[in-house]
């Protein structure tokens, strides 16, 4: 196996790890848009961090494995436009992601300042956090862009 | 169907299979580090919408696997292929044995949360059960076997 074998293999379980955060983060959308307690709310959290963590191991890995093969392989340039569109994809997908994880968030958060203030929880208060609509079309079109990037990286328009 | 269209759908499946194991993987492990059986319960409940998931994926990853696997004359008998299939196998199997026995801890776990829902050490100890944790690490390894042998393609 050569070097740029190597590298693809990198920038696709890149992928995987990147796509299988964003598809635990839908479960956990899911589950949480009925939850109202703090301790709840706050096990989710848990589980969040770990997704956040395996996002970010997976939204570095693809664009710098990415990059990498692009300037290493002789059949494609950085400039290319499928992969121009690749990298617009892959910033919106990024930076969406990350409002999808601050709206999110908000609900541990406060959740988590409930408990250290000795309260279980304030009726409607959490859930409310936990439904936000904000977080959730950021996460919607996240999850389109990595779709968008997976159909582009194999028909590759203009290649 | 063209090849990149059979890719498309046979690399789908694949990202919904992973994602499907990794998700139930994360959301099984931090069942185990949750205090109150509520949360327990709670989080292995949010595994029940995965398995419909990792069964899609499971049928598109076959199906147009196969479909590729002759449109681009690759012989089923590939050794890398065979170990796939393999491992295919085995969380199929395993994956229902495993599935089988977190449902009763989640079961227990329910029961424990609706009576006083103070940490209890037989939920601990299913939890923890050794045998149970191996099947879901060997679930978890396997994925992630099945994938480098799909990216590296050794022999």
């Amino acid at each position: 196996m050569s070097f740029d074998d190597w590298i693809l293999a990198l920038h696709v379980l890149s992928a995987f790890a990147l796509v299988g955060a964003m598809v635990l983060f839908w479960i956990l959308i899911v589950a949480m848009r009925n939850l109202d307690s703090v301790g709840d709310t706050i096990a989710f959290g848990r589980v969040m961090r770990v997704g956040t963590g395996v996002v970010m191991a997976g939204v570095v890995g693809t664009i710098l494995f990415g990059i990498w093969l692009a300037i290493s392989l002789d059949a494609y340039e950085v400039w290319d436009g499928w992969i121009l569109a690749a990298i617009v994809l892959w910033a919106i997908g990024t930076g969406t992601g990350m409002r999808s994880d601050v709206e999110y968030r908000k609900a541990v958060t406060r959740a988590e300042e409930l408990r250290s203030s000795g309260q279980e929880g304030q009726p409607g208060e959490l859930r409310a956090l936990n439904r936000t609509s904000a977080g959730l079309t950021m996460h919607t079109i996240s999850s389109l862009a990595i779709v968008l990037i997976l159909l582009d990286m194999i028909w590759k328009p203009g290649a | 169907m063209s090849v990149e269209s059979l890719l498309f759908l046979h690399l789908a499946g694949a990202f919904l299979y992973v994602s499907g194991a990794v998700a139930a993987a994360v959301l099984r492990f931090a069942a185990m580090r949750a205090e109150r059986p509520s949360e327990v319960a709670l989080l292995m409940r949010a595994v029940r919408p995965v398995v419909p998931v990792i069964a899609l994926g499971l049928i598109l990853v076959l199906v147009f696997g196969f479909w590729l696997a002759d449109r681009l004359g690759i012989g089923l008998g590939s050794t890398w292929l065979v170990a796939t299939l393999a491992l295919l196998g085995w969380t199929v199997v395993v994956g229902a044995v495993a599935g089988r026995q977190d449902r009763r801890t989640r079961e227990l776990a329910e029961r424990l949360a609706d009576d006083d829902d103070r940490p209890s050490e037989e939920l601990a100890r299913r939890l923890r059960d050794p045998v149970n944790l191996a099947f879901n690490g060997s679930l978890l390894l396997a994925t992630i076997a099945i994938v480098a042998l799909m990216v590296w393609r050794p022999a």
